[in-house]
């Protein structure tokens, strides 16, 4: 089993009449993925992927027919605030946010909203949720990641992949990975997603892979230390980072002497986390904790 | 994307907030006769885009026209922090009383923008007390969804005590800095000195906007005020490619394939100890052509003494990375050695490519930083 979603989850794919948007459709179906429909306002009534799936002109018909539980969203930056607003309106339980780039000010007002809604927002900028073996939403690749019993909560994609290369080369397995997303402001944070990797049941041990900017790390931290039960173990990057740059991810970025990794580092060590130098320390450092 | 001062002012002035007159030049042939149309004394501002300008000489005040003429040529051929001054502003010196700072930023820690203002420094000599004007800083949530409420406005003037005179003005001021704030997407907008004048009435003397880069392609006119000559080739070159490109002040260049990987290499670079020449993002499903123009950037930087290439293979492909790498060093003379690390999708058929040309490979990062680092330290 998977958090959040697993192999009988409806979903449904919001842009994937697009070339990328197919193209995962079909990858997504391929590691076990429900996908029962897909969205493109004025093509619906046509059918995607040899015929297989049906497209749909809004989120609230498509749910209507096939009583999805979960949308993921692979649209432009300018149309991807629409699609969000769509899914939280309908109250749909679960959205992922692939798409990057979206402006800072239509976050703000999507993460305003949602104080009051149900619905869990991943991302966006995220590469998604993924259980080996089980499911896959998102767009994460065709890695060498094993079933096992390792939680990973990233903002970063590639260093996730990175670091489940290196653990699968000691034959260390993942229960579920989410990509929370590199922007500065993101629907569910470490700490909002922790609980759900307590109470997994096939979640023994936690990793954590924070980087550079805002306070994701440090809320993590105190969440970790008053509630949560497992061991964990952190890798922060960013550490050689000048203040004031932006290092690729639009979230990563250290003003007036917040966000600097080491601060990120001292607050999780207190927590009671195991830091990693390197993402070469994780597998042996995970084996011991 | 932070807009230079003469920017600002000019979409300050367009959405009706009164500022001092101003003129930008490039060269100093219309300097007097602007002098005479302010009515003599003018402030001298050299337009660049880097903090500290006031102190590194960039604002001077001239007296008269000759001091105007001199002091406009001398900055127009000068640099501040490296950063070459192509354009002056000239502007009309505005006799004030007291200062005080207000602004609207988007506050990370709670994902909403926050009104924020500071008193004068004169409102506490007044009140016989001194603070560090820091400290004094006051701040409002705002509602993203709403906006702005007048009342909190009013509370922000009575806490950093601004006359009751000046209430009315300020709430025109600060609601109009909202329009800016939700128009042009920004991230700050903000003034300071908000100067109280002499013969009554508040007016921005220094002013700022940031704007969200990722609202570009709905901010046709930000995108016009985009500076290529406040940044380097290599940067506008990067820029162009859709990199993410830093210049570091080391000699180990790298390119890597994703911010959260190359992040985690330039630590480890440092971790070892050496000293990274850049942070390079060429984004993840990167082409065979984007890895060669990589490399240029690379290669072309006179401080770079040794590359490193660390390829994580999920939507990029190792294989046309290596595509890439081969075709560069193909075709230009670079003169740093070379080395790569490749794992993930198509990784063995890309390290067969690399071993064909015979650049040099590794199976893990922290060897070929290890391998960048005894080469730096050998010929030194």
């Amino acid at each position: 089993m998977s958090i959040l979603i697993n192999r009988d989850t409806k979903v449904l794919v919001q842009g994937i009449t697009s070339e990328l948007g197919k193209k995962l459709a079909e990858k997504m179906i391929h590691e076990g993925t429900n996908i029962v429909g897909g969205i493109t306002p004025g093509k619906g009534g046509e059918w995607v992927l040899d015929g297989r799936i049906p497209i749909f002109d809004s989120l609230k018909t498509a749910i209507e027919t096939t009583e999805a539980e979960a949308t993921i969203v692979i649209v432009p930056p300018k149309s991807a605030a629409d699609a969000i607003y769509e899914g939280i309106d309908i109250a749909i339980p679960l959205i992922v946010c692939i798409t990057e780039g979206l402006p800072i000010q239509d976050m703000m007002r999507i993460k305003y909203l949602m104080k009051e809604k149900d619905t869990i927002l991943i991302g966006p900028n995220s590469p998604g949720i993924y259980s080996p073996g089980e499911t896959m939403l998102g767009i994460i690749p065709e890695i060498t990641a094993v079933k096992g019993n390792v939680g990973i909560l990233s903002r970063s994609d590639t260093l996730a992949y990175e670091v489940m290369y290196e653990l699968s080369k000691y034959g260390i397995g993942i229960s579920t990975f989410i990509g929370i997303g590199a922007d500065p402001i993101i629907g569910f944070e470490f700490s909002d997603l922790l609980p759900f990797f307590d109470e997994d049941p096939n979640t023994e041990k936690m990793i954590l892979l924070g980087e550079i900017g805002g306070e994701f790390e440090e809320a993590a931290a105190n969440y970790i230390s008053r509630h949560f039960s497992k061991p964990v173990l952190a890798l922060i990057v960013g550490k050689s980072a000048p203040a004031n740059s932006i290092l690729g991810h639009a979230g990563a970025i250290i003003t007036n002497n917040c966000g600097s990794a080491q601060r990120k580092i001292d607050v999780l060590r207190d927590a009671g986390v195991v830091i990693a130098d390197t993402p070469e320390d994780i597998p042996e450092l995970i084996k011991k904790i | 994307m932070k807009l230079h001062e003469y920017q600002s002012k000019k979409l300050f002035n367009q959405i009706g907030i009164p500022i001092p007159r101003n003129k930008i030049i490039q060269r100093t042939e219309n300097v007097g006769h602007i002098f005479n149309q302010f009515g003599g004394t003018v402030l001298l501002k050299a337009q660049v885009l880097t903090g500290g300008r006031a102190k590194a000489g960039g604002i001077r005040l001239a007296r008269t026209e000759y001091e105007a003429e001199n002091i406009t040529a001398f900055l127009l051929n000068s640099k501040i922090h490296d950063h070459p001054i192509n354009k002056v502003m000239i502007e009309e010196l505005i006799d004030f009383n007291e200062g005080y700072s207000v602004g609207i930023y988007f506050d990370r820690r709670n994902g909403i923008p926050e009104l924020r203002g500071s008193p004068s420094t004169k409102f506490w000599q007044r009140e016989k007390t001194y603070r560090s004007p820091l400290l004094d800083t006051f701040s409002l949530g705002i509602d993203p969804i709403i906006g702005i409420h007048t009342y909190k406005i009013r509370e922000l003037a009575v806490s950093i005590g601004l006359e009751k005179r000046y209430w009315d003005n300020f709430i025109f001021i600060v609601e109009k800095m909202w329009d800016l704030f939700t128009r042009y997407d920004a991230l700050m907008v903000e003034i300071n000195p908000l100067a109280v004048k002499k013969e009554n009435g508040l007016i921005p003397l220094g002013v700022k906007i940031e704007v969200d880069d990722n609202s570009l392609f709905r901010q046709p006119e930000i995108e016009e005020f985009i500076d290529t000559t406040a940044y380097t080739a290599q940067e506008n070159e990067a820029h162009k490619l859709g990199f993410s490109y830093l210049k570091l002040d080391g000699e180990i260049g790298c390119l890597v394939n994703g911010a959260g990987l190359a992040m985690a290499t330039i630590d480890m670079i440092q971790y070892f100890g050496g000293h990274p020449a850049n942070f390079l993002d060429i984004g993840s499903g990167a082409s065979a052509f984007k890895a060669a123009a990589g490399m240029r950037i690379l290669s072309e930087d006179n401080q770079t003494k040794v590359i490193l290439i660390n390829i994580f293979g999920g939507l990029t492909l190792c294989d046309q990375i290596a595509e890439g790498i081969i075709t560069q060093l193909e075709s230009a003379n670079i003169s740093q050695p070379l080395i790569v690390r490749m794992a993930g999708n198509h990784s063995e058929n890309g390290k067969k490519l690399l071993e064909k040309m015979g650049v040099q490979i590794t199976d893990t990062v922290q060897e070929a930083v290890r391998f960048c680092i005894n080469y730096i330290g050998g010929n030194k």
